[in-house]
């Protein structure tokens, strides 16, 4: 099967990689790993400028040139709160039209995503004119109303954020393949290694998005080259289409 | 006069634009997002906004996350 372009909010990107830039030991080890990924986008995050430690001036000049910058929503517990942070972060990240990751957390043990709160908020945000990227559970009916309310991709978590536990719940993730057809479906948080990322891959889903995986790896440009490498073959063996799974035996050699 | 700037009580010699206040604390304005008094200010209004004493300034910039 050929592939589709993968396009969010009008604009077609080379990878199906996106990846996150928290957590790294430092910034040249980021701007490896983000380089060796050969993904397109890279998600940050907004926080107060620290007036008596100057040197986060320098993480803009560690994203590689050309990577399309995706600020979130991160620690906002409230739709308010959310909604303030895409407008400052519009203010902030140039993109035109500006860039979302919506991300609305209930809980700080789990990070699980405040659902009702992102359905408020990302119908706001898409009648602002914002490319709203939802970070959500997964849930096929929340990420059909997702689709629904105008969101550019919808992205369902494969586990909790950080916790690097893999694909709990592929049932789910492909139901919403399945009833999430007009945007793309982006497996955002829970990647931990490169064989989750291809599983997730290999089900359909259109892209992933992931961070700790790659930033608390020992080598995290390594690992970063293993991610890219399972995103692209999960998806070769998705378009491929897999044989069927047989309870029995069937030998590759013509019987005698 | 005393503002409140990023949540600290800062002294100022006198009252200054955002514009100004920018450069002495040598930050480049392409970078940040600003609020005055808890409304974000858009870049091409940062030179036509007084700051005032008891005036809440927040300045933000994108840093790593996922």
């Amino acid at each position: 099967m050929k592939d589709k372009p993968f396009i969010i909010g009008g604009k077609e990107y080379a990878s199906r990689l996106i990846v996150g830039s928290g957590k790294y030991p430092s910034l040249p080890v980021m701007k490896d790993a983000l380089t060796s990924s050969g993904s397109r986008m890279v998600t940050v995050a907004l926080r107060r400028v620290d007036l008596k430690d100057r040197s986060p001036q320098s993480f803009y000049e560690a994203i590689p040139k050309g990577m399309t910058i995706l600020p979130n929503t991160a620690a906002c517990y409230t739709v308010e709160d959310a909604l303030k942070t895409a407008r400052i972060a519009r203010e902030i990240v140039a993109n035109d039209p500006p860039l979302i990751k919506l991300e609305i957390l209930g809980d700080p043990k789990t990070l699980l995503p405040d659902t009702i709160g992102l359905l408020e908020a990302t119908k706001i945000l898409v009648k602002e004119g914002f490319v709203v990227l939802p970070y959500t559970n997964d849930d096929p009916i929340i990420a059909k109303k997702l689709e629904d309310l105008g969101a550019a991709a919808v992205m369902p978590l494969a586990s909790p954020i950080g916790s690097g536990m893999g694909l709990l719940n592929p049932y789910n993730i492909q139901l919403i393949l399945e009833t999430v057809t007009s945007v793309p479906v982006i497996v955002d948080a829970g990647v931990g290694t490169a064989s989750d990322a291809s599983l997730v891959m290999e089900l359909g889903a259109d892209g992933i998005l992931m961070n700790t995986a790659i930033a608390e790896s020992k080598n995290p440009a390594q690992m970063a080259q293993a991610m890219k490498l399972a995103v692209e073959s999960g998806r070769l063996a998705y378009l491929a289409g897999r044989m069927p799974k047989r309870r029995i035996a069937s030998p590759s050699s013509p019987p005698q | 006069m005393k503002i409140l700037l990023n949540g600290k009580e800062t002294t100022l010699p006198n009252s200054l634009t955002l514009k100004l206040l920018l450069e002495q604390l040598q930050i480049q304005s392409g970078l940040v997002a600003c609020e005055h008094n808890l409304k974000i200010v858009r870049r091409q209004d940062y030179e036509h906004t007084t700051i005032e004493e008891g005036d809440q300034i927040e300045i933000l910039q994108m840093i790593g996350g996922g």
